[in-house]
């Protein structure tokens, strides 16, 4: 166990220094999280936020989407979209910078976290699919696009402890980066993030997802399966390069997923390239061109 | 003078001086270099998957994303930069190909991209001269066609050529 180097406590602290969400996006994630929503709640809860609305309908009729002609209601909007990319809309639109962030102690440039997250959300809701409804996809994509969230508050204390974190991790000193992250500063991302899941009053489930993605093994058992499909496609998305910096595939891999998801290695093989293909044209959307062009 | 940066999946060449060509994080996909002295041209391509059948249909869209098929049209490329009848003089490497920390080795996409494409290789009687695969690390390569060197960076560590 390697000594703390950081207060852990001024983490802590500083979770509440991350802007809140506004209130349509956190309604909307308290719908979607309680499960067994339908559209036109998440239409009711858009349509209630006139920010949302507007975003909403600038994506919609963005020239990635490439619609004919204009639309105008958020009900059509919805309709077009789907509601997993709604969510995706919320999010990006409502929760500030905070996906956007540079991540200087994972050496992450602007942008990989929310391209990150992206990926590990539309990886989450096609795994979710091949889960016998043990895991809802709307559920799974969101808790995906919120799963590393906490590394945009943890990651502004770790830039003195790259190198010494990569190379206890590479020495087999501490058993991966959760592990190592845990030693020198008392907490990690998942704990941080599932911190700042509460402060946003996200529902339980989201919250869960976000704590266990690393260990899906703890996870209580209702979310269990959840759990392994967030690592699960968490690990895809860093095996496809779509990381957040120096800690990309540093994380133990729990292969007792197959108890969960159905999915052999070639299937899994075809799922990735079907979530690439989805990845590029909701990146597009969502981001704009600006942020495409770094890749 | 130009910088070519190649997404996965995609193919590229390059043999202006002052031209870079490279591709960024590449995880458990291999990238293939093709170096040609000849003409002074550098052809790389990012290869995500070992087999083309998962999605045949795909892969006459995208053939650079698997290694069954990224190596012919790679080659076809650097014969059409003028490698023709010249094959054997072409100088080929290969970098990429990360594992997880996995012990029991369930999920090995990276070490099949990596023989997936020494087997294509083999069949046009082609093999790779140097080689930075495997391990746990996503690394990004640069290739510039001034000193014809293959660069090899992971972020937090230090720049390697092979
Ligand atoms: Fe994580
Ligand atoms: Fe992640």
């Amino acid at each position: 166990m390697a000594e703390l180097r950081v207060d852990t406590r001024e983490i802590l602290e500083s979770v509440k220094n991350v802007p809140a969400l506004s209130p349509g996006a956190s309604q909307l994630l308290s719908v979607i999280g309680g499960g067994d929503y339908k559209v036109a709640d998440i239409v009711r809860v858009i349509e209630n936020d006139s920010a949302l609305t507007a975003n909403v309908l600038k994506v919609i009729n963005s020239a990635a989407i490439g619609l004919r002609r204009e639309v105008n209601t958020v009900h059509e909007a919805v309709a077009y979209l789907g509601d997993t990319k709604i969510i995706g809309i919320a999010l990006a639109s409502s929760s500030g910078d905070t996906f956007n962030k540079e991540l200087p102690g994972y050496h992450g440039s602007r942008g990989d976290l929310g391209r990150h997250c992206l990926w590990v959300a539309i990886a989450a809701r096609e795994l979710a699919r091949n889960t016998d409804g043990k895991v809802d996809p709307g559920i799974a994509f969101t808790a995906g696009l919120l799963h590393d969230i906490g590394k945009a508050v943890i990651s502004d204390f770790m830039v003195e402890l790259v190198p010494e974190i990569l190379d206890r991790v590479g020495n087999v000193e501490e058993s991966d980066h959760l592990e190592a992250e845990r030693s020198m500063m008392g907490t990690d991302h998942c704990e941080i993030g599932g911190a700042l899941a509460g402060r946003w009053q996200m529902p339980m489930t989201l919250i869960e997802g976000i704590l266990h993605h690393h260990r899906p093994a703890g996870a209580p058992e209702e979310v269990r399966a959840m759990a392994y499909v967030i690592h699960l496609a968490d690990t895809l998305a860093m095996m496809q390069g779509f990381d957040t910096g120096v800690d990309s595939l540093q994380y133990t891999f729990d292969p007792a997923y197959t108890d969960h998801v159905n999915l052999k290695s070639q299937g899994l093989e075809g799922l990735v390239l079907d979530v690439q293909i989805d990845y590029r044209s909701t990146a597009e959307a969502l981001f704009g061109d600006e942020q495409e062009n770094e890749e | 003078m130009s910088v070519v940066t190649l997404g996965i999946g995609e193919y590229g060449v390059v043999k202006n001086p002052g031209d870079v060509i490279k591709t960024h994080a590449l995880g458990s996909c291999v990238a293939i270099i093709i170096l040609d002295p000849t003409t002074r041209s550098i052809g790389m391509v990012h290869v995500a998957l070992p087999e083309s059948k998962v999605h045949p249909a795909r892969a006459e869209k995208l053939p650079g994303y698997f290694a069954d098929t990224a190596v012919p049209v790679l080659l076809q490329m650097m014969k059409g930069m003028g490698a023709a009848g010249n094959l054997k003089k072409l100088v080929v490497k290969l970098t990429g190909g990360a594992n997880v920390m996995d012990k029991n080795n369930t999920f090995n996409i990276g070490k099949r991209n990596a023989l997936a494409i020494k087997k294509a290789l083999w069949q046009q009687r082609m093999g790779a001269v140097a080689e930075e695969v495997g391990g746990t690390i996503s690394r990004t390569v640069t290739v510039a066609v001034d000193d014809g060197k293959v660069v090899v960076t992971s972020p937090g560590r230090e720049p390697l050529n092979i």
